[in-house]
């Protein structure tokens, strides 16, 4: 059996299932699955994407006793609620058991179950276990990463608050999605049965597992996500437990030939080994290294790990995991390019596609793109005043310079521009302020052909006209980074500690929140420590927030609501939380105090930060052509 | 800085361009270079061309497929800039009769830009888009180090380097693994040879560990060459009291800093004897074992003033525009001429020519002998040896497609 598997052998895999309908159970697709939790929502409240009926039933059983749920006929679609399941579920896997951050409640079914001819061999398995930031997440990389998976997936979703111990899961049919299922119990979509179904079925687990994608794409976690789950997979535990010889075999079964290099050739780039994967020149002898095209190592070039040589990488032993990283990369990009090609299937059924497009963009927080109540609201005059009272420090920051340089680069004009936008300045205004500002240096006629395409564009005025959204925190935090002479970027990551310390002390910040924002920023939460420094400047007791901000704009709003007091502004102001209905239940400080669910809030991706990427572009195009 | 001798004046050049653009522009090296031989079907045809035009008209998605239509359009439009990017799935001039998806950008030279205002808070001399003798070595290191790196690390063998016509340095890689990088690989190339990070708010940009990348090595080491010339000498980095305190800002710890400044106040008062004695203090740190913090110190400043800083963004899209070789720069009127790596020491930007001078020169030629057609008419003037230049990237260059054509034609017999 291969390890690496694309989804498309998952069809193909349940297909060729005997009898798949008797032991299938139901498969329902909830709609509020969440791949990527809020900061603030523990691993309890993640909702799973399958679940099965079989309450308190193991994987092992639900697949042993086929017929047990039979009672669903070909072609009827019928709408199951959401069982509510206590108590724990034990996994079969072994090794999901002993992953740290396995809570116990939820559990990871390594189907391979049923024997197949193929799953007998146990170590080419890659069952992915459980270290991963969120569990929907993995079941996503886990319906890719295993071939053994059938369309019972055993997934369970043990609901944090619903404790109700009783089977509820045979529902009248044509309950539907819009059963009342109560706050808790999201709709739930109809189970599909026929062979023909399952074969929708798995169109439906493509896309899903599609939007997924396109939801980790933008994801900064996804490498590192990636690089996680493959070190969990039995392959990082064969490199310590197991011969070399299974591991050849490993290699070999998923067709994976790397060349490892001859003892000359090692002796002779001995000290480039030993420098570029940061071991002493005398343990190089004892490492192997393969040497690989660097079209396949790339995130080891881009980090500089490893010797690169005439094109060649040479990859000690234990990075191999991100070769293989690679290999399972271009497979689950080649599947979901096919799965982007079956998507049109599903318009048939209007019930699917809205909610998988809906999918990727159900986690955030708002958005922050300009309501329309809010245009106008701001003109250009005001600026001033609400960058002192309101601003987060990166637009003050951005703001300050641009009065002092009367110019901004063009990662500044667009964070605080689109930022701008955000808060509810119209374009008319907005011409108006860059003008006024850049026009200190430049004429007016430069300026017009220069700044204002890109301002417009901003507005989605010029070019494919796309109404782009303020930066997220995330965005700005992670991509693009600032260069020389570059004012943009988070001024809590891209500041020198020291200068940035000086700053804050200027700004007659309290001691204690000082330190408490020196600390945060320490330790890499860099919007925590917007979010104290937000407390400090707005009288507000230390850890009065008990969310840290995600989205500069959410600062402004945040910041408006405290100066203006708790009116109107509030509506607009509070982040919506599509996907979270039901489990947003913000425990104040709980979670948020733990690193792991900051970086989560951090990571707030949105469909539309790539096409903005993407035109950003554009709009470097148009402007280089301007000045260079 | 003075203009020498090529005396140019922006009013002139739209008078100037047709002539230019009808005598003087290389077409046939120009097309072959992008033709790649024909091996890829249709290369030439689905790639992007854009043109700036008098005014700033910005005109995208033009493409042509043979010589000739190119040729045509150019003379017909005399662009002000001519910007060449990605080559599409379709014919770019027919983009708007394809679904918005299906047209992508496929391949493209794996390019890097280069850019002297990237560099303003390291020289002393010029800000800006200005450059002058004294900050020009940057480029020569730049281009030393990123070469370099591109030839022996990635194995790349067909760079073209071109001058941009004022303040920087493009890097075309047209070898074919090249052009068919995606993103991620692009991005990934730029950031490994990207060693200056930071924006305004961080004083140091470079750190380095104890034991560094062999590549970085290797920079370290062609920037050593040069810093005492370019640094200490031409630029005089440490030479008065701001400057040296940007430097001592570099040092991780209070105690050396403090030593450091104290013996810059007193006798050590130039830019030569200030550095001397960094080093030398560098080295004291890392004997006593001071040196958790920074250990190669001197190496870390030195990549801080002289390491190439790429515009990592011109570099990390396939559908990047960058501007053409051959070009006429409007503000310099040089022309955007390829540069010999290997002779970037005798590069004198400021001895490239200009659109005024050839001109002149073709004008002079031309009443010479009228017989003589066969001469191209380039080659009566000083973009003479700037062809070479090309001419010599291109015979390497048709040297990899030379086998393919071979290859191709096998594969068409069917033995």
């Amino acid at each position: 059996m291969k390890a690496i598997t694309t989804p498309r052998s998952l069809g193909h895999q349940a297909t060729t299932t005997r009898r798949p309908l008797q032991h299938q159970g139901n498969y329902a697709i909830k709609a509020n699955m969440t791949p990527k939790p809020q900061g603030h929502e523990s691993h309890n409240n993640t909702k799973v994407i399958t679940t099965s009926s079989h309450n308190n039933t193991n994987a092992m059983k639900a697949i042993t006793t086929p017929r047990q749920q039979g009672n669903y006929d070909t072609n009827d679609t019928k709408a199951i609620t959401t069982p509510s399941q206590q108590g724990n579920y034990d996994t079969n896997d072994t090794k999901a058991i002993t992953t740290p951050r396995q809570q116990g409640n939820y559990d990871t079914k390594d189907t391979k179950a049923i024997p197949t001819p193929s799953s007998s061999s146990s170590l080419s398995t890659m069952s992915s276990a459980s270290t991963s930031p969120s569990m929907a997440e993995r079941d996503f990389r886990q319906m890719a990463t295993r071939k053994p998976i059938r369309i019972h997936c055993n997934k369970r979703r043990v609901e944090a608050q619903g404790t109700s111990a009783g089977n509820r899961c045979h529902e009248p049919p044509g309950a539907g999605p819009d059963a009342p299922s109560g706050p808790q119990t999201p709709p739930v979509l109809p189970i599909v049965k026929h062979p023909d179904a399952i074969h929708a079925c798995h169109r439906v687990l493509k896309a899903v597992e599609t939007a997924g994608e396109k939801h980790l794409k933008t994801h900064e976690d996804y490498d590192k996500f990636m690089w996680q789950q493959l070190r969990t997979t039995r392959f990082a535990s064969l490199t310590k437990t197991t011969s070399d010889e299974d591991k050849r075999e490993f290699l070999k079964q998923n067709d994976l030939h790397y060349e490892s290099i001859s003892d000359e050739e090692k002796n002779s780039f001995r000290e480039q080994l030993a420098s570029s994967s940061g071991i002493a020149a005398s343990v190089v002898e004892t490492v192997e290294y393969f040497k690989v095209h660097f079209t396949e190592a790339l995130d080891l070039v881009q980090k500089r790990k490893v010797y690169v040589h005439k094109g060649q990488v040479y990859v000690p032993y234990e990075d191999m995991i991100s070769l293989l990283v690679g290999v399972y990369r271009t497979h689950l990009s080649q599947a979901l390019a096919k799965t982007a090609r079956a998507l049109p299937h599903l318009e048939e059924d209007g019930r699917l596609l809205p909610m998988l497009c809906g999918l990727s963009k159900r986690y955030l927080g708002s958005d922050y793109n300009v309501k329309k109540t809010s245009v106008g609201q701001v003109t250009a005059d005001m600026i001033d005043m609400l960058s002192k009272k309101s601003f987060p420090l990166c637009m003050q920051h951005l703001h300050t310079s641009m009065r002092q340089n009367h110019h901004l680069r063009h990662g500044g004009r667009q964070q605080y521009g689109l930022f701008l936008k955000g808060i509810g300045l119209s374009l008319e205004e907005a011409m108006k302020f860059w003008r006024a500002e850049f026009c200190k240096l430049i004429d007016g006629d430069k300026f017009d052909k220069q700044y204002t395409y890109n301002i417009r564009h901003n507005y989605g005025k010029e070019g494919k006209r796309a109404d782009y959204t303020p930066y997220s925190c995330m965005k700005v935090i992670m991509s693009n980074a600032p260069g020389p002479g570059d004012s943009h970027g988070c001024p809590f990551k891209h500041t020198d500690m020291d200068l940035l310390k000086q700053k804050i002390k200027s700004m007659a910040i309290g001691e204690l929140y000082l330190e408490k924002i020196m600390s945060e920023v320490k330790a890499g939460r860099y919007n925590v420590a917007c979010t104290r420094y937000f407390e400090a400047t707005h009288k507000l007791p230390l850890e009065q927030q008990d969310q840290a901000f995600s989205h500069p704009n959410q600062y402004f709003e945040e910041s408006q609501r405290q100066i203006n007091g708790n009116v109107k502004v509030l509506s607009n102001a509070t982040p919506k939380r599509v996907g979270s209905q039901g489990s947003s239940q913000s425990t104040p400080g709980s979670s948020q105090s733990t690193p792991k669910s900051q970086k989560t809030s951090q990571s707030q991706p949105t469909t539309q930060s790539l096409d903005e990427m993407d035109d950003d572009f554009d709009v470097t195009e148009a402007e280089m052509s301007m000045t260079s | 800085m003075p203009e020498k001798t090529n005396a140019y004046d922006p009013t002139c050049l739209p008078d100037l361009l047709p002539i230019y653009y009808k005598k003087l522009f290389p077409y046939g090296p120009y097309f072959k270079w992008l033709n790649y031989g024909g091996v890829p079907k249709g290369y030439l045809s689905r790639r992007e061309f854009s043109f700036t035009l008098k005014d700033d008209i910005y005109i995208r998605y033009q493409s042509f497929s043979t010589q000739d239509e190119l040729e045509k359009e150019i003379q017909k439009r005399c662009p002000y800039k001519i910007d060449i990017g990605a080559v599409f799935s379709h014919r770019p001039r027919e983009h708007k009769t394809v679904k918005a998806a299906a047209f992508q950008a496929q391949e493209k030279e794996l390019v890097f830009d280069i850019d002297m205002t990237d560099y303003d808070d390291v020289r002393s001399c010029c800000s800006g888009a200005d450059i002058c003798d004294r900050c020009w070595p940057l480029m020569q290191i730049a281009v030393k180090i990123i070469d370099r790196a591109l030839r022996d690390d990635f194995g790349f063998e067909h760079l073209l380097w071109v001058y941009s016509g004022r303040r920087g340095v493009h890097c075309w890689v047209c070898d074919e693994t090249a052009r068919k990088l995606s993103q991620t690989g692009r991005t990934a190339i730029a950031e490994y040879l990207s060693v200056v990070k930071g924006g305004e708010n961080q004083t140091k940009k470079v750190g380095l560990e104890e034991n560094p990348h062999p590549s970085i090595k290797c920079s370290v080491d062609i920037v050593r060459e040069r810093f005492k010339d370019y640094a200490v000498k031409l630029q005089d980095f440490m030479g008065d009291e701001d400057q040296y305190m940007k430097v001592l800002q570099l040092v991780p710890d209070e105690k050396y800093r403090a030593i450091l400044e104290k013996e810059f106040e007193g006798k050590m008062d130039t830019s030569n004897k200030r550095w001397l004695l960094f080093v030398k203090i560098c080295e004291d740190r890392r004997q006593k074992s001071d040196a958790k913090r920074s250990p190669n110190l001197e190496d870390e400043v030195m990549l801080q003033y002289c390491y190439p800083r790429l515009d990592v963004n011109v570099s990390k899209g396939v559908n990047h525009l960058l501007k053409s070789p051959f070009c006429i720069h409007p503000k310099t009127g040089r022309v955007c001429v390829p540069i010999d790596p290997e002779n970037i020491d005798s590069f004198d930007p400021f001895a490239v020519p200009t659109i005024s001078t050839i001109v002149e020169e073709l004008n002079k030629a031309g009443t010479v002998g009228d017989d003589e057609k066969k001469v191209r008419d380039y080659n009566m003037t000083s973009l003479k040896p700037c062809i070479h230049v090309f001419n010599r990237f291109l015979s390497g260059l048709e040297k990899s497609w030379q086998g393919k054509m071979i290859e191709q034609s096998d594969i068409k017999m069917e033995f």
